[in-house]
């Protein structure tokens, strides 16, 4: 297994590995290429959307013409659309000749990025995007405030209800969240929090502390005795010690846990279904769950849907990849040793 | 010196109790209160538009007593229900519950086993050495970061019947010869939602796995390499028995989340019948169908059902794991 799996060794060919890296490549396939096809699709509109196509295209001049007939006023000034609005197919073909490199890359970027403009200006998704923002970080924030000191305690002091207490955590993190729903909306409805982002921070709690505590506790058990000791020696007492000596060697953690509960609030839909009714208020997951329109009424949604799928999921992914040690401990620590 | 230290404990026991009150309290009020209230909020006939508990005019409880449950159930309310005519005539089983029990179920079974096919495939694809092992890891993680609602969306798209790229390929290949409706027909589309949510979830169970397979040390191989024992036999006596425990944890946890799956099928199929879970079944009778109290019972039926797996699981994994220590 130390060995390196390679196509060619000194025996010659290896079938065997020929075997594997097929394997390889069509697990390859199959984790990414339905991104792929989202990210392809999130570029094209018109016909080209309803035509199943396997690679990048540049739009066609169906597009362009829908395009240019979709902001008739732009095109005035330049000829393609007549005064009255109306753009005939020769005027457009006639603009479209007479303009220079940089010009048609610059209207062939425009219609490629159509569906990015139509979801973020006209369906004001920018403001979803803000929510979903600022949800995710107060949610990440609240869970850290209240773990941080809770695994302190749970992992270095011993006290009577200490294994009552992590078994209590441990089975909230498998409550059904439509089992607290309905008692939460009653809490939401009293507090008068609908459509209020406090209502899915204060829901978005019940999942992300208790694994939040969890892994920080598997962490903090593993920081060596004699640092705490030397901490009580010089008189320290466990407020001190926590954010002296502990909170330093913790940050990998923290990262860890942030972006876990980070990424749990970001892609929660339950409670931001039933807790926000007004758009503008809305969170990125209901909004796109509920997009049904296309750029125009003669258009299938599935341009501008995967356009809001894909802006809100870059982030993630960016993200995902740069820490992406951190998360797979992260991930496995917590449930192995758990 | 033992008095100072026992001083000493006392006080960091009172700070652990200190440390730990904010987080209990909060605990306390997303988890334990809304539990409470949701079994509080079963036994009456509530309204989701008014919360009301009581006839506001008249004063006039409106107690149900279980009969939300016997609604959700048997599809009957109380009296009828003790009756043996009753038991003869109704058709209580097909009450919306038990059709959405089975597709839970259905797909829970489902999805956890492909998973556990393709994570172990994957884990053990990602335990060997090989050029690009990085850029594998990398892109195994892309499913499981995102969000359902991304990946329902971005199905759809793929298994939509008239211009979906799924049914052009699989008539390419000459798979099929007339296009799969997957969203629609009954049964494909309970296909279509394990398939969706094994996509999604594989990379956890891989990852899960993987993890487990890096702690088999590298000379029990070596030792069975020289002894001369086949790549399977290695795999099923050597492996499978060491990273059985971490495996069984990650099983667990998967089948607890399936059981309570809601965004994947209520964003891919909405409320559809046929593949409707109990989750999609309690929002629905909550938020849609506005009652609340029925919508409650329904949620408490979830909550037991999933406790109750979660510790008939816990009661096995522990056998097993002692089993494996031996």
């Amino acid at each position: 297994m130390a060995q390196e799996m390679k196509l060619i060794t000194k025996k010659g060919f290896n079938w065997l590995g020929l075997g594997f890296f097929a394997l390889v490549i069509l697990t390859f396939i199959a984790a990414v290429s339905p991104f792929y096809y989202a990210v392809m699709t999130s570029f094209e509109s018109g016909q080209q959307l309803i035509e199943p196509n396997y690679l990048p295209q540049l739009p066609k001049q169906d597009q362009y013409n829908i395009f240019i007939r979709s902001h008739p006023e732009d095109f005035v000034k330049v000829g393609a659309c007549d005064e009255s609005l109306k753009c005939s197919n020769e005027n457009i073909e006639n603009y479209m000749q007479s303009l220079d490199r940089w010009g048609k890359i610059k209207l062939t970027n425009k219609v490629l990025f159509k569906n990015y403009i139509f979801v973020f200006v006209q369906k004001k998704f920018y403001r979803n995007f803000a929510n979903s923002v600022l949800v995710a970080t107060c949610t990440v924030v609240l869970a850290m405030i209240l773990a941080l000191t809770a695994s302190f305690a749970l992992a270095r002091i011993s006290f009577k209800g200490r294994g009552a207490i992590l078994m209590v955590i441990l089975s909230i993190s498998t409550f059904p969240q439509v089992a607290i729903l309905s008692g939460m909306y009653q809490m939401v409805y009293y507090l008068d929090l609908f459509n209020d982002y406090k209502s899915l921070i204060l829901s978005y709690t019940v999942f992300t502390l208790p694994f939040t505590i969890w892994i920080l506790t598997t962490f903090i058990r593993q920081i060596p005795v004699e640092l705490e000791e030397a901490a009580i020696m010089d008189g320290a007492n466990p407020l001190q010690t926590l954010f002296r000596i502990f909170l330093p060697l913790l940050w990998p953690a923290i990262v860890t846990t942030g972006l876990l509960a980070f990424i749990g609030a970001w892609n929660e839909y339950l409670f931001a279904l039933s807790f926000i009714i007004d758009t503008s208020h809305q969170t990125v997951t209901p909004v796109i769950a509920s997009l049904t329109a296309g750029t125009s009424r003669y258009e299938v949604a599935g341009g501008t849907i995967m356009a809001a799928s894909v802006s809100i999921t870059i982030p993630l992914i960016i993200l995902v990849l740069i820490f992406q040690r951190k998360i797979v401990s992260g991930l496995t620590g917590g449930a192995i040793k758990g | 010196m033992a008095a100072v230290r026992s001083q000493l404990n006392r006080s960091r026991i009172r700070w652990a109790w200190l440390f730990l009150a904010p987080m209990l309290v909060a605990l306390f009020l997303v988890a334990f209160y809304p539990l409470a209230m949701t079994f509080f909020y079963s036994l009456f006939d509530v309204r989701t538009s008014d919360l009301q508990l009581a006839d506001p005019q008249t004063g006039e409880s409106y107690f149900f007593g279980l009969r939300n449950y016997w609604r959700i159930l048997f599809d009957t309310s109380y009296p009828e229900f003790f009756s043996l005519s009753w038991w003869r005539t109704s058709a209580w089983w097909q009450a919306d519950w038990w059709g959405a029990l089975k597709n839970t179920f259905i797909f829970a079974i489902g999805s956890v086993s492909l998973e556990l096919v393709f994570g172990m495939i994957v884990a053990l694809i990602l335990n060997v050495n090989f050029k690009g092992r990085g850029w594998m890891r990398a892109a195994i993680l892309v499913p499981w970061a995102l969000p359902t609602v991304v990946s329902a969306k971005m199905w759809s798209w793929i298994l939509d019947t008239e211009n979906g790229i799924m049914n052009d390929l699989l008539t390419k290949l000459h798979i099929i010869k007339d296009n799969i409706n997957w969203i629609g027909n009954d049964f494909w589309s309970m296909v279509a939602i394990i398939g969706v949510d094994a996509w999604k979830t594989t990379p956890f169970m891989a990852l899960l796995i993987l993890a487990a397979l890096q702690t088999v040390p590298e000379s029990m191989y070596e030792a069975a390499r020289v002894d001369g024992v086949s790549k399977w036999n290695q795999f099923w006596y050597l492996t499978l028995p060491v990273i059985k425990p971490a495996v069984i944890v990650a099983l667990i946890f998967r089948t607890l989340d399936a059981l309570r799956v809601f965004d994947l099928i209520y964003v891919l199929t909405a409320n559809s019948r046929s593949t409707m879970s109990v989750s999609v079944l309690a929002r629905k009778t909550l938020m849609e169908d506005q009652y609340f109290g029925r919508g409650s019972a329904a949620s408490v039926l979830i909550f037991i059902l999933v406790g109750v797996i979660a510790i008939i699981y816990l009661k096995l994994g522990r056998v097993k794991l002692t089993e494996g220590g031996k």
